[in-house]
Order: structure tokens, then sequence, then C-alpha cells
């Protein structure tokens, strides 16, 4: 019952942007635009799918962004000074991204270090490193076909980083609703100690998500590199509490216990279409920031609300 | 002796339930007044309306002679009403002078004078003869320890009545004793006890009235000495009580489970015993003793310094509850909210958490067989709910501990160890689950039954172990049992009995 | 053991001040020492304020871009002549009003303060970045930087300001009624509820002071310069969060001691000026604050370890 109304209020949010951005800018509505835009949101998009379940867990996960810039800039290293196959390069550090992952695992789940502070510190410490190993410079250069992954599109209209964002986001939805693995995020989210007496996993779990978290960041940070043709110790600066807000705003609680891949979704969309159709009609990036901030707060405050009111009814 | 406090035909309803109607309550000046019933009888939301939690719908409330309405908690205890409450309301990360002060510190304008604090605090504690450390962080102590905060901090703020709901749930017996001796010493000093608890022979210990609640009207009240415990439980329940422990004809088989030179952390030292199938182990032991830790070494909770489990004759090694699980170990928790259930989830999530490896399916979670099997445990364990899909959160203690059973009934574990299974829950629900485990023994499964209610253990199990600060110190064989050796073994007033019979 | 955490601290602040020292003698000159205060002096009060939300059981993020607001907006005012004490007035008030609009927001509609403050560091960055236009403030009166040069026995005003206040901070979190209120809240939600104390108005008041912590900042930190840049203030509230934990406050809530946060926030300055003397390039700065934060952690942790295994 509650999930329902969360999606459908989700929902007719977006249709709003929609129909608002088309008003203020006949651009808006094309195809080759909303599809363009849709390239823009793949790594954030990607990324929410392991941040979805870390939050359902009740735990956070503050070092994608930076693990992202990280793999980038590895995978940018290992191809340029190594001379390694841009590709295998680029498989290879998304490991390198599962490695890291699977650090901030080991350590929440080892030594119960909560999540927020761990991944702070990770946060502070993957991008820092990826700073140093690039001497603050870009790393350019990559081959076209490479290039041409990020950049291109299918049928000239429909780039192609997106499919590799629905089959990720699929595949997490059948996992997170519908499997065994699913039901115990939800549980441990709800009750740890409950469910580690219920049998469940609970370190295994946690050590899997985070390194699927990092796994994703590290892909991330390869269709990030062949989007824009670089590698940069500062790719994605801030995106973390992007990703963390397109999530919340999609229904999950940050508390724990509740949330879906699907909502989860439909908060990067509303965010993606937000700030392209503010960039259509020329408004600067700065308001951007600041109608994304508001959205969020309505957002959550009307989730409370109908909460309350369905948490009322039910009892 | 006059009444300090009167209640006249007070009701109180909530949406879809009469709570309470038209009750009546009088507790007089300086008496210890218990307050029992089964769960949902009304004895909390009476309680809460004198605490000024709740308003009631009617009646009135005479204090001391005086109608009052009692606004709220702050109102209430300004009033001379406070309450020491099972979700212990103390700070565990401040100091137990701070604890005794939080909401009312003295001081002027917005300052804490803690020289004030600590004068008073001193004081008190010589009048009423309980001692505590001062400046030791409350977290640190222990739970009886945390409970006399609260009685003390109450105290301090000249209560004249101080409600105690289940005050001895997680005490030692011990601590019971200086428990009881404090709340004597409060009715020396002119102190009102009003006294809600499960364990009636406390209240046949402690109180000197008992009020019984049924179904949210009062039933009776009368002194305790002109009461006995079967009118008591027959006056709660409404019913006679026939067979209150039902009887086993099966008699225990072969070994089941042998756990030998178990050690861990200076809790436990060198466990050892057997348990078989179709027997009913009892452990008996007061707080502290370590069974529950034994618990959940056997279902891999905790990994053990030393010592080696076996499952019919073979040795295996228990890593983690799913491994017990497997091997057919089961551990019904102690604490039902905390450990033992997913509260916000359904009654069919529950059931199915720790079977979900076992029910069949392809990749994906086979809800129809997930509904199937849980309501089939509905219906075989009488589980009092609307449906398999309303929250655990919802249930009544004893239909909550039954999904606790169900979960692993289903999983057709072939040891079941049972923490403390009754605690906490009505008369009518105790017998319930006393019948299913005489039924899983009758099965062939082996219970171990963990509990400090001497009186079930005695009635139920085949053998009695008796645990004192992690050593076995007593095996008491069906024919030999004696609740005086066995208390005087638990607290170590005995000499260790011959541990041969560990073996059965 | 109760001395523990910040002897530890100054422990380890000392070791690596002797340790530059040897490698670089020049290390503990007065120059670094106090270039080590200012940045410290400029942190300071934020992190007090953080700190305090924090053991009451919440997080703010949402300081770095109530700092900007407040620095920028003076400096625009201070371009009008305005005298400073009116400054501060301002800075410190609009630091409070914001801090109180997300007491507010947090309260009146129980959303957790790390999601509304969240969205407030969106609204606010983009709001005075909007504003600026992305320009920086310049030409700057001289009055201005008076408050960040004038020196008392050779220390700049802003180290005294700062450390007075931390250090009075340390005693009044002793001896005033709220600032125990704000610890009872962050240990033991419930039994506040309980015992009548009213977690609401504890939250939007600790919410409200770091607002006025961060306008006060503001106006320390801005006065160093003649010019204020656009995005001054960015990753501040990490920076405070990174000190209070390090300083041995508990993430949960209801333990934490001001005395740790002040060391916390001195040895990361220190590790910034360390790294500054061994030549390892500012770039690797933030990996080496992640690495600090991390051991710290790591040995809080394995200290308290039994206890949480009796937990479960």
């Amino acid at each position: 019952m509650r999930v329902f109304r969360k999606e459908f209020v989700l929902l007719l949010v977006l249709i709003l942007v929609f129909v608002i951005m088309s008003f203020l800018s006949k651009e808006f509505l094309r195809v080759s635009n909303l599809l363009e835009a849709l390239r823009y949101a793949v790594e954030m998009g990607i990324m929410t799918i392991p941040m979805t379940m870390i939050i359902v867990t009740g735990g956070i996960d503050l070092s994608v962004a930076s693990n992202l810039a990280l793999s980038s800039i590895l995978m940018g290293i290992i191809w340029k000074y190594v001379g390694i196959n841009i590709w295998i390069a680029g498989i290879m550090a998304s490991i390198l991204g599962a490695g890291a992952g699977a650090l901030n695992g080991v350590l929440i789940t080892k030594l119960n270090i909560p999540p927020i502070v761990v991944t702070l510190a990770t946060m502070a410490a993957y991008r820092g490193i990826a700073t140093g190993l690039s001497r603050g410079r870009g790393i350019t250069g990559f081959p076209e076909s490479f290039q041409n992954f990020g950049q291109g599109s299918l049928g000239g209209l429909v780039p192609y980083s997106i499919f590799i964002w629905i089959i990720i986001a699929i595949i997490g939805h059948i996992i997170l609703s519908k499997s065994k693995f699913g039901r115990y995020v939800f549980a441990i989210g709800h009750n740890e100690v409950g469910a580690l007496y219920s049998t469940v996993p609970v370190a295994r779990v946690k050590f899997i998500l985070y390194t699927l978290s990092g796994l994703m960041a590290g892909l991330s940070g390869m269709i990030y590199s062949a989007r824009i043709g670089a590698s940069k110790s500062n790719a994605f600066m801030g995106g973390e509490l992007e990703v963390i807000t397109a999530v919340v705003l999609g229904g999950t609680s940050i508390t724990g216990g509740e949330g879906n891949i699907l909502g989860s979704t439909l908060g990067v969309l509303i965010i993606t279409f937000l700030k392209n159709g503010l960039n259509l009609a020329r408004i600067p990036h700065s308001i951007q920031s600041v109608i994304v901030g508001i959205v969020l707060v309505i957002a959550i405050v009307s989730y409370t609300k109908l909460g309350t009111r369905a948490f009322k009814e039910g009892k | 002796m006059e009444n300090i406090l009167e209640l006249f035909q007070i009701s109180k309803s909530f949406p879809g339930v009469q709570a309470l109607k038209d009750v009546d309550f009088f507790l007089r000046k300086g008496e210890v007044h218990a307050l029992v019933g089964e769960n949902g009888a009304g004895k909390s939301t009476l309680v809460k309306i004198i605490m000024g939690v709740h308003q009631p719908d009617s009646g009135k409330i005479v204090l001391e002679g005086k109608e009052v309405k009692i606004h709220d908690p702050n109102h209430a205890r300004s009033l001379g009403i406070s309450a020491i409450h099972q979700e212990l309301a103390v700070f565990p990360d401040l100091t137990v002078l701070e604890n005794l002060f939080i909401g009312w510190q003295p001081g002027k304008f917005g300052f804490v004078n803690w020289k004030r604090m600590r004068e008073m605090a001193e004081t008190k504690m010589k009048e009423v003869g309980i001692n505590l450390p001062l400046d030791e962080e409350v977290g640190n102590l222990s739970t009886a320890q945390q409970e006399l905060v609260q009685i003390l901090r109450a105290l301090l703020q000249n209560s004249k009545i101080i409600i105690m709901d289940e005050p001895t749930a997680s005490l030692t017996a011990d601590e019971t004793k200086v428990l009881f001796s404090t709340v004597r010493r409060l009715k020396n000093h002119g102190v009102s006890v009003i006294y809600i608890s499960h364990r009636l022979e406390e209240v046949f210990e402690i109180a000197d009235n008992v009020t019984i609640l049924r179904d949210g009207v009062k039933v009776l009240d009368k002194a305790v000495k002109d009461i006995t415990p079967s009118e008591l439980i027959e006056n709660m329940i409404g019913r006679k009580l026939e067979t209150y422990y039902p009887p086993k004809k099966a008699k225990p088989g072969e070994v089941m489970l042998e756990v030998k030179g178990i050690s861990f952390d200076g809790i436990l030292k060198n466990i050892s015993f057997k348990a078989h199938k179709g027997e009913i182990l009892g452990i008996s032991g007061l707080l502290g003793s370590g069974r529950s830790t034994l618990a959940k070494i056997i279902f891999g909770i905790l990994k053990p310094d030393d010592g080696s489990i076996y499952l019919e004759g073979k040795e295996v090694k228990i890593n983690d509850p799913m491994k017990a699980s497997m091997l057919g170990i089961a551990y019904i928790p102690e604490d039902r909210h905390r450990q033992g259930l997913i509260l916000p989830e359904t009654v069919r999530f529950n059931i199915s958490l720790p079977n979900l490896p076992v029910i069949p399916r392809k990749v994906l979670v086979d809800i129809a067989k997930e509904k199937e099997l849980s309501q089939e445990m509905v219906r075989r364990l009488d589980i009092r709910t609307p449906s398999v899909e309303f929250l655990t959160m919802n249930l009544s203690g004893g239909n909550q501990q039954k999904v606790v059973l169900a979960k692993w009934i289903l999983r057709n574990s072939k040891i079941l160890i049972m923490d403390e299974p009754t605690h906490g829950i009505d008369v009518g629900a105790k017998n319930a689950i006393y019948h299913l485990m005489v039924n899983l023994a009758e099965q062939g499964r082996t219970i171990i039954f963990i509990s400090s209610e001497l009186p079930e253990l005695l009635g139920m199990c085949d053998r009695i172990l008796v645990m004192r600060k992690g050593e076995i110190v007593g095996v008491f064989n069906r024919g030999e049992f004696s609740e005086d050796r066995i208390l005087a073994l638990a607290a170590g007033f005995a000499e260790k009995e011959a541990v041969g019979g560990a073996g059965g | 053991m109760k001395l523990g955490r910040e002897f530890t601290l100054l422990l380890v602040l000392v070791v690596l001040a002797t340790f530059v020292q040897i490698v670089h003698p020049g290390f503990l000159s007065f120059r670094t020492i106090h270039v080590i205060l200012e940045n410290s002096a400029v942190m300071l009060l934020s992190a007090i304020g953080t700190t305090l939300v924090i053991i009451s059981g919440q997080i703010d993020l949402s300081i770095g871009s109530v700092l900007a607001v407040c620095a920028i907006t003076s400096a625009q005012l201070a371009l009008h002549n305005v005298p400073l004490v009116l400054l501060f007035l301002w800075s410190i008030g609009l630091g409070a009003g914001l801090g109180a609009i997300n007491g507010l927001v947090t309260v009146l509609f129980k959303v957790p303060a790390m999601i509304v403050t969240l969205a407030a560091m969106a609204i606010w960055r983009g709001f005075i970045l909007w504003w600026t236009g992305g320009y920086w403030v310049t030409d700057l009166p001289d009055y201005w930087k008076a408050l960040g040069s004038t020196k008392i026995l050779n220390f700049t005003l802003p180290i005294w300001i700062a450390f007075s206040i931390g250090v009075l901070t340390i005693f009044l979190v002793r001896k005033i009624r709220f600032f125990r209120h704000v610890y009872a809240v962050g240990s033991n939600r419930k039994a506040a509820k309980l015992l009548g104390i009213s977690e609401g108005k504890v939250t939007f008041l600790v919410l409200t002071l770091n607002g006025a912590l961060a306008g006060f900042s503001a106006l320390l930190s801005a006065s160093r310069f003649f010019i204020i840049p656009s995005n001054i203030g960015t990753g501040l509230e990490l920076s405070a969060i990174a000190a209070t934990v390090i300083g041995g406050t508990n993430i949960m809530g209801g333990k934490g001691k001001i005395e740790g946060t002040i060391l916390g926030v001195l040895l990361m300055t220190t590790i910034s000026s360390s790294l500054v003397f061994l030549h390892i390039e500012s770039v690797w700065d933030n990996a080496f604050k992640g690495m600090i934060i991390l051991l710290a952690i790591i040995s809080d942790v394995l200290r308290a370890r039994r206890k949480s295994e009796a937990r479960l």
C-alpha cells in the first residue's frame, strides 16, 4: 500500500517537470534532447542502484564519487603508462573500484565502524589519491572506439551507455524486490540483530553491497571518461550527494528498511530532466542547485506526511 | 490507612478497542499494590493514565483527597507520581549523578548546580540505604543498578507513588532480593508502590493488595493474604486451568547433542553435557550464569575459545546461525522484539526469513509457496492474526512468540533452544507454548529449555541442569527434583552435586 | 581510561610535530605555529557547532554553504562601509536564521536533519553562486582586514577570539542546562521524552546555534583576506565532522567532548602544514586526512571491541 503511493507521487512530479520544462523551452520535448539528457544521467543512475540497497540496510556510501574519479584515473594510467588496451584497462579499473568498495566493506563489517564514518574517510582518501596520482592533470587522448562508446548513439539517437544503465537497473530491481538477497537487505535495514538471529548472513550481505557499490563506481568512471574523453581527478565532485539525493527523493528511507530501485530511478530522472530543462531555459547552474534542493525538501516532507497517515491508519 | 490515590469509573477507548471500562482503583498510603492481568487486560493503559500519558474518556482521579486532572508526565511528576520503566529510562552515556537530575537540575538562570546535586544525592542515598557510584557512566552499570537509579531519582523528586512495571524482568535472584528490600524501605517512608508483574510468586511475596484486570474491566481486588494462587490465576484468565503443565508421555531416546569442554571469555568454563531426542532439558540458573551465552555458542552467534560440539555423534563446527540452522539447530531468543522478530514486517516475512534457503524456488522467492507455508503455520500454532500480511509489531506478545516458534517448526529443526520462552506472556498464551513444547518433544525433537521460573522447569522438564557462574553445578533427573536444592545450588549455597548425571 | 582520548591526540600531535621538526628544522618556528593556529581558529567554531549537533544525534551538512552566504553578504555590506560590529550581528544573525530554518523543517516535518541540511546545502550554495554571479568580492575596505591582522601579543585577533570561545564552551557545556539536555537527547531519545525534555526544542536550538557559529566563523575566516572567493566554505562540513570524530565524539550521539574537537582541529591543521614542510604535494592532502580519520576510528573501535559483542 505505502509503496504504491510514493511511486505514484514521483511519477506525477516527473510529469509535472516535463510539463513545466516544455513551457520553458521548445527544445525540451525533442526526443533527441531527452535522450541526450539521459546520457549525462547514466553514471549517476548506475551508482544509485547499489546505493539504494545500501541505504535500505541503514548504511551509506559517501565514497562513490571519489571512487569513480580514482577508477577513472587508474584506468587512464594503466592505459597510458602501462600500455594496456583501453577496454581491458577499464575493466581492470572497475575491479580496482570494487576493491576500494571492498575495503569499505571490510572496515564496516569486520571492525564495526559506522558506514558514514568509514566512507567519509575513504571519500577523502580516494579523491586524494586520485589527485595525487594524476598530479592534478587529466589524462586524455583515448582511442576513438572508446570515446564513441561514451559519446555515440545507436541509430544516431539512443546513447549506447543508456543500455548499460537499463540492464543494471533491471537486474538491481529484481534482486532487491524479488530475491532472497533482497529480503536479507530489508531485514537488515529493519533490525540487524533480529536478522542475524534469523540466520541472515549480515556481514556477508553488507560486504557484498559495498563491494558492488565500488564496482559500479568503477564502471561509471569508465563510462564517464568515455563520455568526456578524459580522466580527471575532480570528476563528479559532490556527486555522492547527488546520488544520495536521487535515492532519497525516490522514496528510500535514510533510516533503512524501505526503498526500491524504481523510485530511485525516478528520482534520477526527475533531477536529470529538471536540470536539462533549466539548462535549455538558460537558467544558471546555481539556481538549478537551489531548485533541486527545494524539490528534495518538498518530496521528503510529503513522504513523511504520507507516511504518518499510512502509519496511523495501519494501527 | 487512608487512600492516597483513588480512580473512580475510569474508561478509555482507542480506535477499535475499549481499553478500560468503568475501572475503580484504590491505592493506600505506604502499601505495595499489585496490578495483574493478561496482556491486553488494560494494566498499562491504567498506569499510563495515572502517569498523565493518556487522558481518561470518563471517570475521575482523586489524589490525596483532591480531584485532579493529570495533564502530562511532567505534571504527574510534580504531583509526586513517578514510574520505573521496562525500557529503562536512563541515559547510558551520562553519569549516575546526572541521570538522577536530568530534566529537573537544581540551579538558577539555566545553570546547573553540580555541587547541590551531589549533596542531595549523597544525602538521599544514605537515608534510603541505596548505594550507587555517582560518577560512573550508567551504561556501565548492571540492569539492577540502572533500576535503582530510577528509583533513587523518583525518591529525590519526593515521589509518593512509584509505579514499577515488570521491574524484575532482567534481575538476578540476588538483585531481586535487594529490590524487594528497597521496596519495603520505601513503604516505611510512606511511599506507595504500584507493582505490575507477570511473576505471580512475586505478587505473593511483596504485595499487600492486588487488583485483577481482565478485558479492560476490574474483576477483583483483595488483600494478598486473603487470596490463593489458583484463585488469582482463574480470575485473571476467567476459567479453570486444568492441566497447567501438559503431561509428556514419550521418554527421551538417544543422544542428539553433545557439548564438551566449552569455554568462553571467562563467562563459560568447561561446559559439558548431553541432550537426547525427545527430551525437554531444562537449564536453570540466575542471570549471569552464562545460559544465554551457551545458547548463542550452540547457535553460532558466538565462537567458543575452547571445546567441541557433536551432533548425533559427529563433530560439527558452527560458524554462524545459517550453519546452525542447516544442522537443525534453532534458537528462540530471550529478547523477542530485538532478537526474535523483524517487527515492522509481516508474519509471512518473518516466518519465511530463516527458511528462505529451503523454500523451493527457482532463483527468486516463491511468494505463493511462502504464503501457503506461513498460513499453515498460523493454523497449526493457532496464531491469532487477521492474515499473514499483518505486521508482527501489531500482534500480542503471546502471538509474537508463536511466530518466532513457527519459523523453526517450519524449518523442521531437530534441536530447539528456548530462552525464557514464556517471558512477559500472559497465562493463557503460556499454556499454549507449553503444549507446543510437549508436542515437539513427542515428535522426537530435542528441547533445551532455559528459564528463570523454577515452577515451569519443574513442571515441564525431564532433566534440569543447574548453572552458576559459567559452570554446571548440578543435574537433576525428574524423580529427584527439589526446588530448594536447585535454588541453593544456583545461588551457591550448596556444594556441587555429582556431575555424573550430566550425561543422563 | 578517562584521560584516554585527549591524551592520545595530544601525544600524536607532539610526536608528529617533533618528527617534522627533526626532518625539517624550522617547522616549529613561530611563523608555522601561527599559521596552524590561524587555520585552526577559522575552523574551530564550526567544528564545535558540528560536535554539538552530532552529540544531539543529528548531522548538519549545510554549514559550508551557510558560511558562504554569511561571509559574502557581510563582505558586500563592508563594501558599503557598514561598521564591524553590525557586520558581526548580521553574520551571526543570518547564520542563526538559516540554522533555524533547518531546525524548523527537521522538527515540524520529522525529517532527519541529514536530509534537510543536504537540501539546504544545495539551496544556499546555489543561491550564493547566483547572487555573486560567480564573481569574487574584491576591493574590501581596510577595516575589514583589520580584524584579521590586528595582533595581541603577536597572535592575530581571530586566534584569540576563536580559542577563547572554544575554552569557554568547554565550561559552558558542563554548566548550562540546555547543553546537558543535548547530551541526554543524543544518549536516549525515548528516555528524554519520558522525562519531559523536548527533543524538538533541543534539535531546533542546536541547529540554530550551529548556524550562528557558522556565521561567526564566516567573519573570522573571511576577514583574513582582501578578496572573498565565491566558493568559500566548500567542504567545511566534512572537515568539521572529521575533526569531531577524530576528537572522540561518538557519531551516534550522546557522547563527546569539546576538548577533543579542539585537539582534532589542531591535529588536522598540523597535518596539512606538515605535508607542506615534508614537501609532499598538496594534492595528497585529502588522502592523508582520510587515512588519519580512518586510523583514529580504527583505534577507537579496537578499544571498544568486547562491548559490542555483548550487545548481540
